[in-house]
């Protein structure tokens, strides 16, 4: 299971679109469609790509960012290479370093195969050894990796021969072969020399012992300025890599990244603003993709205290914001309404769900009928002297976040209900979202495909856990112990159903909208297909067009 | 002279450690923490507490104010929690960047102040004078981040003069030393620029306003009445009797060229020491935060002790006071 907090969503787009995106990264307007795709993929060549910020360190489990992963994702080879199609089912896994899986009649145990013409970069194989090592890495607490969690329902690993291992599972459920497989797989022989206690200050020591099996090796890294990765010669797939190398730049300004890819200095930058597409679409050099991400955003009511814990008030809440206005304002066709905590590109939602419709006159009814009237005619409706006002809160630096909460103001004034902004750094936010110390807050979750709702809606992580608006319904929380027991995707998608309709029904969420990525492309850089998991999920397939060049 | 020298270096000193120790309880206690920032937000308590102790941050705060005091004066200035490093290693790789920007934007910020000030002071009242106040209120006057997205726009983005940004182009490493130079102080030529550009306002003005003062002394009154070129006069006598206030005004370019290249090395992907304060600062990363503004206050404060030391050179009145 992985859950990430969002804090730049990029968001986006109609259902339609995001189908066609799911089928495969597309470009959705019209002047973008596939300009520059076509041809015979060519050998070699230098791709430049935009990145916000340096990775940090070349160890995947000290690693804390998005880029750090998938930068780690393209040295190191995974078990299994999950993929992106969950539109109609659970994801699939494709083989990897295993190139074969089996699991046993009870469920509780798997074994994996590995490849046996996988070579670390000094030429010693990659074995079963490296892979129960890995483990013991990943779960040890000095090396306080950020995705422990996922192993914990892995009760051993053994490895049988040079090239079989078996893990052992204490639970077996639906998403177990994604946690298993969580986390790249790490060369025992040269890392396994340094106690896991010096891990967190030896950075340095795992650039100078790097070793490597995945597709690229890294060739030069200059803190701040850029990352350069290379083909890795002695990767399996013969012919791939098909690029020379790699250019990460580190450009922080979004905008600058834009500028740079129109003026041919870069060939791909990530996550562009929806107005800053027909900048792109008019160019003649670059190409726009736009795709599903794992985010929605929302605004959650704080039920750890009134007049929020009332599921009739938060309905009156959500009817009187108007998310379509709000997401066609923000994102033109870039998004879509969320509905539920399932993103609606995802096999498991629960499709007769609808965001609930913009209906001024029924919050108005319903706040009436709540006994909220504006008794002294001051345009804020009261009940027994307390004034119907909170604040909505969320993070500064997001131009997005805080347009949306101030056209949100507006709605809601508009109902009588007053809604003082609040605009904080975003440490501060997650601080106050963690402590229940807010009234409403606008932030946004990024989410993997395992579905495991509890950590946000299940009682027991109020307190520990981010339940941030202390939901809790007994039924729910029983439907989510199931679904994390389940071990069949219909069992799971039954039991997730009952979880959307719930929370539809009491609203501890506004759900506001489910962004598209937007990425700019230069047309002499083909067959890029970023997915949802990862923009770059087929690097090593990328090619560059001949007699092309940057500036 | 050696008495005023040991109690400003005393007084610098005593200020770097008052302004480090207010420093950290202030980081220390402002809301987020690092794993705020991971992209793993869901952590259970036993990750979240394993991080906590392989960061040191389950220890009392005086306590970890002691550990960061000890290894501030004796060792590795702690490890980045971002980058798992020594403190000190990731800023030995920041900081020539920076020196670098900042010296290069210093010299311009002199030669172009100097050169318009004294344009100036020499035609008081005159359009030239005029133009080159109203000019240097305006460049005084815009965010030093708005002038550097003017000047990439037009000049890297519309006009492709310069490159968007960052220090060197694709396949640096593989150029010859005078190609890396040049390929470098292309990179160089924007941010630094802006920056030099932006400070020169002021020293222009400075400059102008005390030559102007000078310069209607007795003594230049004098020099003239005997004969000495106007040459002479502005650079020999009002020059160097200007040098004081220039002299402290160097001492104080520092911050504000270290403060201004925070901004500039954001905008210009410059990767400085500035850039790296702001990573540090968005990510919690409260070793290198401390770090990096440890070593901005030893540079602040031994420019000022620098600039006291010069004044004493330059000025009688003060090393003999």
């Amino acid at each position: 299971m992985k859950w990430c907090k969002d804090r730049s969503v990029a968001p986006f787009s109609t259902t339609a679109l995001l189908v066609l995106a799911a089928l495969g990264c597309r470009s959705d307007h019209p002047a973008g469609a596939a300009r520059g795709e076509g041809g015979e993929p060519q050998q070699g060549g230098t791709a430049i790509i935009g990145a916000s910020i340096d990775p940090g360190g070349l160890n995947p489990l000290l690693s804390e960012t998005k880029f750090a992963r998938e930068v780690h994702d393209l040295l190191f080879l995974r078990l299994l290479d999950e993929q992106a199609d969950y539109s109609d089912h659970p994801p699939t896994f494709e083989p990897e370093l295993a190139e074969s899986h089996t699991w046993a009649e009870d469920g509780r145990s798997v074994e994996m195969r590995l490849r046996q013409d996988v070579v670390w970069s000094d030429g010693t194989p990659v074995t079963a050894e490296d892979v129960v090592w890995t483990h013991e890495a990943q779960i040890d607490p000095d090396v306080a990796w950020n995705w422990s969690q996922q192993k914990d329902g892995i009760e051993r690993i053994e490895a049988q021969g040079p090239f079989t291992v078996v893990f052992h599972l204490r639970e077996p459920h639906s998403a177990s072969l994604a946690d298993l497989n969580e986390g790249v797989i790490l060369p025992k022989h040269v890392w396994g020399r340094l106690p896991f206690s010096e891990w967190r200050s030896q950075g340095d020591w795992f650039r100078e012992n790097l070793v490597v099996d995945g597709p690229f090796r890294v060739a030069d890294w200059r803190a701040g300025r850029e990352i350069v990765l290379e083909r890795n010669t002695d990767y399996y797939r013969q012919g791939f890599p098909r690029l020379d190398s790699v250019v990460f730049r580190f450009i922080p300004e979004k905008a600058n990244q834009l500028e740079q890819l129109l003026s041919a200095q870069l060939d791909y930058a990530q996550s562009l603003r929806p107005e800053w597409v027909d900048r792109v679409v008019e160019s003649e050099r670059v190409r726009l993709i736009a795709y599903p991400t794992r985010h929605y955003a929302y605004i959650v009511w704080n039920g750890c205290k009134e007049p929020f814990s009332d599921p009739r008030l938060r309905r009156a809440l959500t009817v009187a914001i108007d998310r379509e206005s709000i997401t066609e304002a923000l994102y033109s066709d870039y998004a879509t309404v969320a509905a539920s905590p399932i993103l609606s590109s995802v096999w498991a939602f629960n499709r007769d769900i609808e965001p609930l419709p913009y209906d001024a006159t029924e919050a108005r009814r319903i706040l009436e009928s709540l006994g909220w009237t504006d008794s002294d005619g001051d345009g804020v409706r009261d009940r027994n002297g307390e004034r119907l006002s909170f604040k909505l809160s969320t993070n500064s630096d997001n131009r997005i976040r805080v347009d949306a909460i101030t056209m949100a103001k507006t709605q809601l004034a508009q109902v009588g209900v007053e809604a003082e902004l609040d605009l904080m750094e975003f440490g501060t936010l997650i601080d106050r979202n963690n402590d229940h110390d807010f009234d409403a807050s606008l932030s946004a979750w990024a989410i993997d495909t395992s579905l495991d709702l509890r950590p946000i809606f299940h009682i027991e992580s109020i307190g520990n856990g981010s339940n941030y608006g202390c939901y809790s319904n007994p039924e729910v929380d029983d439907l989510l112990d199931q679904a994390r027991r389940a071990r069949d995707p219909e069992t799971l998608k039954r039991l997730l159903a009952g979880v959307q309709q719930r929370i539809h029904e009491e609203q501890p969420y506004t759900f506001l909208w489910e962004p598209m990525q937007i990425d700019g492309v230069a047309n002499r850089l083909r067959d890029p297909s970023p997915n949802a998991l990862s923009v770059f999920a087929n690097l090593e397939e990328w090619w560059i067009s001949p007699g092309s060049a940057t500036r | 002279m050696i008495g005023y020298l040991a109690r400003r270096a005393a007084t610098a000193l005593a200020l770097v450690f008052l302004v480090l120790t207010v420093l950290f309880f202030l980081v220390r206690l402002a809301p987020g923490r690092p794993a705020a920032f991971y992209d793993n937000q869901l952590a259970t308590a036993d990750e979240q507490e394993n991080l906590r102790r392989a960061f040191g941050l389950d220890q009392p705060i005086p306590i970890q104010y002691l550990h960061w005091l000890e290894s501030t004066v004796t060792g590795n200035w702690g490890v980045s929690f971002s980058k798992h490093r020594p403190v000190i290693h990731v800023l030995a790789e920041s900081l020539p960047q920076t020196l670098l920007l900042a010296t290069t934007a210093l010299f311009l910020q002199y030669l172009l102040g100097l050169v318009l000030g004294i344009t100036s002071a020499r035609r008081l009242g005159s359009l030239g004078d005029h133009l080159i106040r109203l000019l240097s209120l305006i460049v005084y006057s815009i965010p030093s981040f708005w002038l550097g997205l003017m000047a990439l726009l037009l000049l890297s983005y519309r006009l492709p003069f310069f490159p968007g940004g960052g220090m060197n182009s694709v396949g640096a490493a593989t150029m010859s030393p005078w190609g890396y130079a040049l390929d470098l102080a292309h990179h160089l030529a924007l941010p630094a620029g802006v920056l030099g550009i932006a400070a020169a306002a002021g020293v222009a003005r400075h400059v102008r306003n005390d030559l102007a003062d000078v310069l209607q002394e007795d003594y230049i009154r004098t020099a003239r009445a005997k004969g000495v070129s106007e040459h002479a006069v502005v650079w020999v006598h009002g020059l160097k009797n200007a040098a004081a206030s220039l002299t402290q005004l160097a001492g104080l370019a520092l911050p504000f060229l270290l403060s201004g290249a925070l901004v500039i090395e954001v905008v210009f992907s410059w990767p400085g020491m500035g850039r790296l304060t702001f990573d540090a600062i968005t990510a919690r990363d409260y070793p290198l935060i401390l770090g990096a503004t440890t070593l901005t206050a030893l540079l602040v404060v031994g420019g000022s002790f620098l600039a006291d030391v010069l004044l004493a050179v330059v000025d009688p009145r003060v090393r003999d006071a």
